[in-house]
């Protein structure tokens, strides 16, 4: 009876555990793609959505003299992830910029997979940043 | 007491607990977690549409060539969806205002299809009243001095939809293009994010 219930058990994990990865991505890419990447700093209060979604690197720019951030992603994850993102800009005296620009952008990565996520700076004044990363369920 | 008035008492005060139980409106993130998601267009979509928007705009560099701030006016923005109201100037007005920061584009309220200001025009024709001080008329209305724009900014939003077994999906994405008033070239054209609704 207990065998029964172990192998009964293990068919349902294998189930979900396929099932999973047939969602999942394949990845290929340039060897050692993507040098010169800037140094970040996180603080990480939600781990269990840092292992869906989590920041590799991030790239920092010019486009019209207004800052240009990209933030490689990954989803270690067999499963998809449903996250929201929204960047907040900060000019050289560290005061906020532009409440108007602060609003919440939904994506979705796949298992396995690598995204990026790209903001354009509001004006020419801003030189910082911030990234925060959010699940979304719906 | 009957049974019919403990009955009555009974509906009446379970109606009173159950509206003393509604849950009253309360602010939320427009665009956050609570935030609803509909089969249509939703605010957190017509948002992520202009920062999009703005975004491939501003890192073509088809600006680089003209004299700043260059001077735009919207010639025509139409819905070709089925959705009967999708509030177009949110997604124009917030393109409209990313634009002009820094003084990169100044849009003219003279012409075209939004944000008209119909006083700029009302005002030349203070000439010919003599309610008006008629030294301030020549020196702040409009004679002669209404600037010509050098771009025209037009938009669609377009839909596309499919039903496979009574699952619908719903594609929507806004189509833009700037067109140069001197050559009628188009000098820029893009796209938003293209959003997908699936209801089962």
């Amino acid at each position: 009876m207990t065998r029964l219930v172990h192998r009964l058990a293990l068919t349902f994990l294998a189930g979900i555990a396929a099932a999973a990865g047939c969602s999942s991505s394949n990845t290929y890419e340039t060897k050692n793609a993507r040098p010169n990447a800037i140094e970040f700093d996180s603080k990480i209060s939600n781990p269990f959505l840092k292992g869906k979604v989590d920041v590799t690197s991030c790239y920092v720019g010019q486009a019209d003299g207004l800052l240009r951030v990209q933030a490689n992603l990954v989803n270690e994850s067999a499963g998809n992830a449903l996250y929201m993102y929204k960047f907040t800009w900060y000019d050289s005296s560290g005061l906020k910029i532009g409440a108007s620009t602060d609003a919440w952008t939904r994506r979705e990565l796949n298992g396995g997979a690598q995204g990026e996520i790209t903001a354009l700076a509001p004006t020419r004044a801003t030189v910082d940043w911030r990234l925060e990363i959010r699940p979304w369920d719906r | 007491m009957t049974r019919s008035t403990r009955f009555v008492s009974s509906i009446v005060l379970l109606s009173l607990l159950a509206s003393a139980c509604s849950v009253p409106p309360k602010r939320i993130d427009p665009t956050g977690p609570e935030a609803i998601t509909t089969a249509q267009l939703d605010y957190s979509d017509l948002r992520e549409w202009s920062d999009s928007l703005t975004q491939e705009m501003l890192t073509d560099g088809f600006l680089d060539p003209y004299a700043k701030p260059v001077i735009m006016q919207v010639s025509q923005v139409e819905n070709k969806t089925s959705i009967s109201d999708i509030n177009t100037e949110m997604v124009l007005g917030r393109i409209r205002s990313a634009l002009r920061r820094d003084n990169r584009v100044r849009f003219v309220a003279t012409l075209g299809s939004d944000a008209r200001d119909e006083s700029v025009r009302e005002n030349t024709a203070l000439g010919n009243d003599p309610m008006f001080d008629q030294s301030q008329v020549a020196e702040r209305t409009a004679q002669g001095t209404a600037t010509v724009p050098n771009l025209s900014v037009n938009c669609q939003v377009l839909g596309q939809y499919e039903a496979i077994k009574g699952v619908r999906q719903r594609n929507y994405e806004m189509r833009m293009w700037v067109v140069d008033l001197r050559s009628g070239e188009t000098v820029w054209e893009g796209f938003s994010n293209t959003v997908g609704k699936l209801q089962r």
